[in-house]
């Protein structure tokens, strides 16, 4: 126990060390037709929203039909959400067919191995990351309550005026 | 084992020449983020013959140190003791890893996946104590050329050793060192083709005897992904070799493979996806299938199960364990959303082992021949151990805040057994599970889960036929709080916990959008619970259980 708290105090000291990107945290990941997608390209469109989810998971499809609606406001004034599936062998060819048949038009990638998804922490789906335009992490979401698409609405607006010219 | 050493050891060695480049570097980039799972539970366990007081602690973090174009990580764990599976204490996962551009390389722990993981996947799932991490090396790169930069290639390379131990069995572990290589290739957007090889070397426990085997295997895919079609295909081909042994007197190197395609096409609001899959790892007689088999298909090897996954409690209630030793079958599933409001999804999938077998000996010894067939298809005969599945599911938003689900599944389940055909293990299972969710003054919460089953098991020794009831009803406040209570009834007469009711109640609060505290208090009825086509049974249960999780970024 000792050396937990020890260790927990050391990452919250280190937190407040820095807030700039590092290469690290750049993934470069394929979309539904085989494209390379670096998370550092998407970063100079504006604030970047990325979701991890899975076909499998209720509650990731409902924060993704949340943030669908606020992509559509808010993609105009540079907000970029990209769909991250961290689906695995057993049912990554549904991905795309549950995608088209849903009619998105946002990004939607594969991290099959999970590599993005445990460098940002990630434990248990829905889990998503909010990184405004410096590459600084704005805020972390772990789980999805109904009605929390309010307050993402805020977060994002807030999130806009970060790094603005 | 050595040489292991030596190659993880020369690994930190380049990476601390490469933190060199750091110097040259204007600005020092730093960033930590961490992440926390603290698990606690006290009850007591139930079964037919007794309950056990349950206790368990469980404290997991990770911590990860981001320095400009390097990337190390830490993981701790502690427990007094594990809920189930091996207990783990002290730093049980530390790596290091340097990116830069389309160059990726790293020492320590890692999990990797080929193709379609029919020749190595390994990966982590806790609630089945399954983890298949290798500790060693790796080293990625991506190059694109041409006029458009449209070729593309990319190679992975990795060495490790990995000791597995099966939440089953935690006093046996197997030991295994691998080298390892993909390579693929797109020389046009749409089309990418592939090829793996895997060489290890193992140490297979039966009982105090170790079979010392080495195997290889090879793998080929190809993928082409035009507009809205989607072909995908893998094959693979394994051989084992055992050195001698009390068990196996002379070396043996029987063959194996494995084959899974996909194939799907989508347009909007609609997708079809098609699964085949063929694995013959290790095709042997009735009385040679083990868990322990030398010549088995290896814990890293996960490839497609080609099932659907639930995430309902009644519908993941009776789950097929997959054998990819011996698996044929197929799956259709389609999407459809005739309007914005309306998604429909209807699921069927057949799965059975290849071939049917028969006692050729005449005296009273056995020996298992097989009755050759084409095996290119599952079989819905009892005695290939069928399973199928039809599935089927409507979800309609009414409006924006109320949202409906209904759904209906049949399934069959068989586990034939040849000694004694009138004992083979048939579950046949009708369920409906029910959804209602609603959202208003903006923030508040209800969701209704309702799920009834009607179920068959041939092994009841009583009553065969019974059925479950579940309900789950959940009232939640954005953005911090779920207060749920779930009530589960059956009149089976034989449920291993020995009880016929289940009632438990659940508080979840979010203190940040990524700190959640869980706690719930009540009995479970356990069951089994599958991860990638992998299955274990976890007990019923009856207490406390305490989740915290925290996620510092």
């Amino acid at each position: 126990m000792k050396r937990i708290i020890v260790f927990t105090m050391f990452v919250l000291m280190i937190s407040f060390t820095g807030k700039n990107f590092a290469q690290g945290y750049d993934f470069d990941l394929n979309d539904l037709d085989g494209n390379s997608v670096k998370l550092s390209e998407l970063l100079k469109k504006g604030p970047v929203l990325v979701q991890f989810w899975a076909t499998w998971c209720v509650p990731c499809k409902e924060e993704m039909k949340a943030l669908n609606e606020l992509w559509g406001k808010y993609k105009d004034s540079g907000f970029v959400f990209v769909a991250v599936s961290i689906d695995d062998q057993k049912s990554l060819s549904k991905v795309k067919p549950y995608i088209e048949s849903k009619s998105y038009k946002f990004p939607v990638l594969f991290d099959t191995d999970k590599n993005t998804f445990s460098n940002f922490g990630g434990q248990d789906p829905p889990f998503s990351v909010f990184l405004d335009r410096n590459g600084s992490i704005f805020k972390t979401y772990s789980g999805y309550i109904q009605g929390d698409d309010g307050k993402l609405d805020s977060e994002i607006k807030e999130a806009l005026k970060i790094g603005k010219n | 084992m050595l040489k292991l050493k030596g190659a993880v050891t020369l690994s930190f060695v380049v990476l601390i020449f490469c933190s060199v480049s750091i110097y040259s570097q204007p600005k020092l980039n730093v960033r930590v983020s961490a992440n926390n799972m603290l698990r606690y539970g006290n009850g007591r366990e139930n079964s037919v013959t007794g309950d056990l007081t349950k206790k368990y602690f469980e404290e997991l973090a990770d911590v990860r140190l981001f320095v400009n174009d390097f990337f190390a990580g830490v993981r701790y764990e502690y427990d007094d003791p594990i809920e189930f599976g091996k207990s783990l204490k002290g730093i049980t996962r530390r790596f290091i890893e340097f990116k830069k551009d389309d160059f990726t390389v790293r020492a320590g722990n890692y999990y990797e996946i080929f193709g379609s993981g029919l020749t190595l996947n390994s990966f982590e799932s806790r609630p089945i104590g399954w983890n298949t991490e290798f500790d060693g090396a790796k080293v990625n790169y991506k190059y694109s050329f041409g006029k458009k930069k449209n070729v593309r290639v990319e190679g992975t390379l990795v060495a490790g050793g990995m000791d597995f131990t099966d939440i089953n069995d935690t006093a046996r572990t197997e030991k295994y060192s691998i080298r390892a290589g993909n390579f693929s290739i797109s020389p046009h957007k749409y089309i990418t083709l592939g090829g793996s090889y895997l060489f290890t070397d193992g140490k297979i426990p039966t009982g105090n005897i170790t079979t010392d085997i080495a195997a290889e295997l090879f793998e080929g895919n190809a993928s082409l992904n035009y507009k809205g079609l989607a072909l995908l295909f893998s094959y693979a081909n394994k051989v084992t070799i055992s050195q001698p042994n009390a068990i196996f007197t002379q070396s043996k190197a029987p063959r194996g493979d494995g084959a899974y395609g996909s194939l799907s096409y989508t347009r909007e609001g609609f997708g079809i996806t098609v699964d085949y899959k063929n694995y013959r790892f290790n095709v042997t007689t009735p009385d040679q299938r083990s868990a322990n088999d030398p010549f088995k298909a290896l814990p890293f090897q996960n490839a497609p199960s080609c099932i659907k996954v639930y995430s309902s409690t009644l519908l993941s209630r009776f789950p097929h364990n997959v054998d990819f030793n011996d698996e044929v079958g197929w799956q259709v599933d389609v999407f459809y959303s005739p309007t914005k409001k309306l998604t429909l999804n209807a699921n069927a999938s057949l799965t059975s082992r290849h071939y049917d077998y028969f006692d050729a000996d005449t005296t009273t010894l056995t020996r298992y021949e097989r009755i050759d067939r084409s095996a290119f298809l599952p079989s819905t005969k009892n005695e290939f151990s069928p399973y199928w599945e039809l599935f089927f599911e409507a979800e309609y938003y009414v409006n924006k805040d109320l949202k409906t689900k209904l759904g209906v599944s049949r399934k069959t389940n068989i586990l034939y057994s040849i000694n004694d055909p009138g004992a083979s293990d048939i579950i046949r299972t009708f369920t409906i599970p029910l959804e209602v969710q609603y959202t208003f003054a903006k923030v508040y919460g209800v969701k209704l889960n309702a799920e009834f089953q009607q179920a068959y098991n041939s092994l009841r020794a009583g009553e065969t036929n019974f059925w479950s009831q579940l309900t789950t009803l959940s009232i939640s406040r954005s953005p911090s709080i779920i207060v749920s209570g779930t009530a589960e009834v059956t009149n089976d007469e034989e449920d291993p916990s020995g009880k016929k009711y289940w009632v438990k109640g659940e508080l979840t609060y979010k203190f940040t959008s990524a700190n959640t505290i869980m706690l719930s208090y009540g009995s479970e009825r356990g069951g089994l619970q599958c991860s990638s086509g992998i299955c274990r049974y976890v007990n019923p249960f009856n207490g406390f259980r305490l989740t915290l999780i925290n996620n510092f970024n």
